[in-house]
This record gives structure tokens, sequence and C-alpha cells, in this order.
């Protein structure tokens, strides 16, 4: 059994009993930001497909093996953000606005719901807004850094942040959820 | 990041918490529609030194075909004529019992009448001469005179006609002696021995005519005559373009410098062909295919063409150049070539001499004169070629395409000939390195003009079959 460096020197050689490997390893993880980035699971499912391609056509570029945890997240995370330069950043997002969430017995605290519950409220988010949310709060990068990959200003980067939390304190709201302590 | 920019938010916190690692299933068929795309298992990777090796094991290899071939030809290196002429009586025209009262013509029981016309008249080529001679073996050189021995020939056949010895039938007026026009009899021969006895004055003709002006009427030669040079090709295309380390950067300076400016959607361009240079080298050895036909009217004079020696059609050939990458499937391959071939093969020519012989001294046998002859040639070209290449299949690890294009060869050894020749070839590459593809190309080299000996008895066409082993190098 190869381990994780050994993993990724043999898809460098394009291996490609070590690219099933390889692939099988991070499906789930990369899914994961796939579905965070994208509104739809169709969505999700189109930047999963890219972004695999170009880790393998790239891999031999990497050079440290040992980082390929945070490569493979980082080459996601930008082929989300090419997905919405060229289909998202043009759409209307009117229907965030009409969500209309009336089940009263939600648990009063954010910690109590699931990741597929949070996942859902993010995915609800306009396009901009999810992706300055997800790059911000998630995944760490600084308004600075996101202006530059969005093409916005640091300052928009801010206010769509901002502009982000209060969509889902809202929407919280509307579940009775108004306690964001951890559990 | 932002852990500066921000105080710690709880509510920030939890999604980071929960979303971070958050992890989603994909579907099965997803790997299905991503595995075609991805880069194919690559041939094994050699070494540069590996490489080289190959390179110069090829080179090797191909010098050494080269200099056997060499060896093996040096006998040929001129043209050989072999000018046997033997007595075979492949075709005897008639047979005739003379009787014993023609002995007394000559003195000698061994004697043999000989009625020769070289060739017919009807060839532009080969100018007619007919003579009558009385060959002996041992008196000739004890006449008095050919003038006399002219004279009892012409004596002697006159008999031989009006007795009915000497048959009409084949013969014809183009065998009747001529010798009450001495000058123009000579003026022929004269004509005809300039034209083919360029350097054979001092041989000596088994059959010495009599008259003493028709020595070297058999002896002819062949000239070492150019033919031939090939050239083949082949080339290959890029089968590994993703492997090019070089090709792209985008995704990576993505990740080291994050400076992306985005001015609205973009297409895709991850799979963005790039377009290398790439220079070859490859060496072939060759096996000369030639087309031997008679010219025109000789056709009727020339047969029994044959191969003498299956290994003498052993050549080699060599070419370096650079190939141009036009499209995804086609490419321009271009360079300078080297070639060494040989070829050797005997005929038959039929004279139109009638040969008379007294085997039993009751009487003689006739029939036409056979000339077995050789056409032997090595040849040096150097040429210049340009192919056209299309690559119909690419698979994981081999490629498939086929090559057609034109060359043209100088002969630069002996008489000096300029050859053109079409080349078709079917190929297969395959990566052996980064930037290295070693192809194998099966070449037919087809000659687009015709070349001729000599006495343009024949017409060659120096057509070659090769397999052509080289390796492509990619420059950008």
């Amino acid at each position: 059994m190869l381990n994780e460096q050994e993993l990724v020197k043999a898809c460098q050689k394009n291996d490609r009993k070590a690219q099933t490997a390889f692939y099988n390893l991070y499906k789930s993880k990369l899914m994961g930001v796939c579905r965070r980035y994208t509104r739809t699971p169709e969505e999700a499912e189109d930047i999963y497909q890219e972004a695999f391609v170009k880790i393998f056509n790239n891999i031999h570029t990497l050079e440290n093996p040992k980082a390929v945890g945070a490569w493979v997240r980082k080459a996601v995370i930008h082929t989300a953000i090419n997905y919405y330069h060229a289909n998202l950043k043009f759409q209307q997002n009117t229907e965030y606005e009409n969500i209309v969430l009336s089940n009263d017995d939600y648990p009063n605290l954010l910690s109590t719901l699931t990741s597929e519950e949070l996942l859902a409220l993010i995915n609800k988010l306009p396009d901009g807004y999810r992706m300055v949310f997800n790059l911000y709060v998630i995944d760490g990068y600084n308004h600075a850094e996101i202006g530059e990959l969005l093409g916005v200003s640091e300052n928009t980067s801010k206010s769509q942040l901002s502009r982000a939390k209060e969509l889902l304190r809202k929407q919280l709201k509307q579940l009775g959820i108004v306690s964001y302590e951890r559990t | 990041m932002n852990a500066l920019d921000n105080e710690k938010d709880p509510f920030e916190d939890i999604f980071r918490d929960k979303l971070f690692d958050f992890e989603s299933e994909p579907n099965d068929k997803l790997w299905k529609s991503i595995e075609p795309q991805l880069p194919a298992n690559p041939a094994r990777i050699l070494p540069y030194w590996q490489m080289t090796a190959v390179a110069v094991l090829l080179l090797l290899t191909g010098i050494g075909v080269y200099l056997m071939s060499s060896l093996t030809n040096n006998e040929t290196e001129e043209t050989q004529i072999e000018k046997t002429i033997e007595n075979e009586l492949n075709k005897t025209i008639n047979s005739e019992v003379i009787s014993e009262k023609n002995n007394k013509i000559s003195n000698k029981e061994n004697k043999s009448i000989i009625i020769e016309k070289k060739y017919l008249q009807n060839s532009d080529k080969l100018v007619p001469s007919t003579t009558e001679s009385l060959v002996s073996n041992s008196n000739i050189q004890q006449e008095n005179s050919a003038e006399n021995k002219r004279t009892t020939l012409k004596n002697q056949q006159n008999r031989l006609k009006a007795e009915g010895v000497i048959p009409p039938v084949n013969l014809g007026d183009d065998v009747q002696p001529e010798f009450s026009d001495g000058a123009k009899q000579n003026g022929l021969v004269n004509q005809y021995s300039k034209k083919y006895t360029p350097n054979k004055s001092n041989k000596t003709n088994r059959f010495a005519v009599f008259s003493g002006k028709h020595e070297n009427i058999d002896e002819e030669s062949v000239n070492n005559t150019s033919v031939e040079a090939t050239k083949f090709s082949d080339q290959r295309y890029i089968l590994l373009n993703t492997l090019d380390g070089k090709a792209y950067h985008p995704f990576t300076n993505h990740f080291r410098t994050p400076k992306i400016k985005y001015r609205g959607p973009k297409p895709t361009v991850y799979f963005k062909e790039s377009k290398p240079v790439e220079w070859y080298v490859s060496a072939m050895p060759l096996i000369n295919y030639y087309t031997i036909t008679a010219n025109g009217n000789d056709a009727n004079y020339v047969h029994k063409i044959a191969v003498n020696d299956e290994a003498d059609r052993l050549g080699f050939y060599t070419q370096a150049g650079l190939v141009f990458t036009l499209s995804d499937k086609f490419k321009l391959r271009t360079g300078l070539t080297f070639t060494k071939t040989n070829h050797s093969f005997s005929y038959q020519v039929r004279t139109d001499s009638l040969v008379v012989q007294s085997p039993d001294n009751t009487g003689v046998d006739a029939s036409f004169a056979e000339l077995n002859k050789v056409y032997a040639q090595s040849a040096y070209y150097l040429g210049t070629k340009i192919d056209l290449q299309y690559t119909f299949l690419r698979g994981e690890s081999l490629s498939h395409y086929v090559n057609v294009g034109v060359e043209g060869a100088y002969k630069i050894n002996g008489s000096k000939q300029l050859n053109a020749f079409a080349n078709i070839a079917y190929g297969i590459t395959r990566q052996i390195g980064d930037h290295a593809y070693l192809f194998v190309e099966p070449t037919y080299s087809y000659s687009l003009n015709q070349q001729s000996d000599s006495n343009s008895l024949l017409l060659i066409k120096p057509n070659k079959i090769g397999f052509n082993i080289g390796i492509n190098f990619k420059l950008k």
C-alpha cells in the first residue's frame, strides 16, 4: 500500500492505478468543497470533474508531495472560482428572498445543525456572497486575496461577507435559531 | 489569511468547524467521465543517458549496415560488364548441312562461318551493321588480306545461296552482305564502334572479325549508370502532450501567485494544444526494389532480366530534420537525407549475329548470338524531403499515423543525376522520455523518374522499401 507521498509520485508518472487510488482518497473531501461553492449538486459535479482533470494533468508540477492535501483543495477552490466567473456571476439570485422555512421546531442553537443543514443554507446564498463566505469563513482567505481572486475590491469583499452573514442570520432566525454559541 | 482581519466570531467558527472537513460522496459515474481525460500511462521514462544510448545504437547499426553493404558491393563499385559471348544456341534459326564441297573454302576442319548482323536496322540506337566474316581460330592471321577474304566469302555465300543451302527466310535483306559498298559499310561500322565500344579497343573478340574492322563490335560496355536513390520518412505525433511540463502553467501559477484578474467569462484552456517543434533523426535499412523494363524497341532484344544476388539489394538510409506541428492531427516534416543503394542484375541481349557452327565438320548450326550482361550499381545520394503527417489514431501508449511526401535526391558518385521520389509510410510512435518519442515507419519510396543504362537498353526505376526507425526530440 502506497502512502500519500508515494501515491503522488506515482501519479506524477501517470500511473493509472495510482490515479485511481488517489481519486478514491480525495473524492469525498473534494466533493464536499465543491458542494460548498455551488448552488446545486449538478454544478458541484461539473466543478468536481473539471478539478480532478486539472489535478491529474498538473500534479507533475507539485514539487512538495507532502502538501498535496492543501494543493488539491486549492485546485478545487480555484476551479470553483473559474466556474463562478464563467457561469454564475451574471445570474440573478432572487430566490433567496423567497425562501420560506416555517419549521418552528428547529433547535435554537446553531451548533446543533448538521453539516448538511448548514450547507443547505450556504447553497442558497447569492453566488457572490457564497463565494466570499466560503473563501473567508471556511477556507481562510483574507479580503485582499479574495478581492484578487474574484476581481473585486477588498471593500466589496468585506461588504459581501457582511451581507452574507446577515442573510444567514436572517434565515436562521426564521428557523428559530438566535444563539450562535458553541455547544 | 483572515486571522488578523477579524476578531473571533462564534457564528463563523461554527460554520468553519462543521464545513471545513465536510465530505460528500460523489456519484461513481463521475470517475468514468474523468478517467478518459487523464494523462495516459506513459511508456517507461528513460533517463537521458539511456535515450542517448538508444540513439547511438541506432546510428551504429546504420553505419554497420552501410559498411557491410559497401563491402559486399566492392566488386560492383564500378559498372561491370561481363561480356561472355558464348555460342548459346538459344534460338536456332536454322540448321543446315553444308556439303563437303563447301569445306574446301577453308583449310581447317574447325573453321566456322559466322554471319553477323549486329543489330537490326529498326533500332534507332543500335546502328545496323551487316557483315559477313569468316572466322578461323588458327589461321586468321595468316590470311593474305581482308579484301581477299571478303571476296572469298562473297563467292562462298553466292554459291550457298545458289544452291539453296543458306535459307533466305529469316535473314531477309538485312543479312545480305553489301561488300560492293565498302565505304558505306565502313562508315556504319565506325559509327557503331564509336557508339558502343568507347574503351574496349584493346580487347579481343572471341569471334575476331575477319575484316579487322569489326573487332570490337561484340565488345559492348554498359557504363556505370546512375540509378536511384531514395528516401523514406516517417514521422510521429505527440501522444502525451499533457506530460509536457513546459506546455502549461496557468494552474500552477494560480497557486503560487494569486494575482488573477478576471475580466469576464473565459473558456477553459486546460487542454490547450501546444504546437511544439521537434527535431528528428532516423536510420533504416532498405531494400532496393527496382522496376526494370526494356527501352522501347529494344524489348525484342532484352530479356531474362534477373536479380543477381538478393543480398546486393540491401541499402542504407538516414535522415534528420525538423517536425512542425500544424494542428492536432497534422505535422510537417522536412529534413536532409543520405542514401546508399545497391543493385545488381543480369540480362541477356539478343544480337542479330547469326552464328553458324560446324561441330562435326559435316554441317553447321546457325543461331542468333546472345550477350550476357550485368548491370550493377552502388550509388550515394544526398537529398531533401518534405512530408505531411496525419495522425489518425492516438491510443494510450501508441499513436498511429500515415506519412506522404516527396524527396529530391542527387547522386554524388559516378554520373551525377537527380532523382525524385514519392514516399508513403505508415508509422507508429511511442513516448520514451519526457521529450523523446521513438517511431518506426515502414516506408515505400516510388521513383518518379527513370534512369537508363549507358546503352539505353533498359529503363530503371530505383524504388525502395525500408523500415525506418528513429527518435523525435521535442524542442519547445
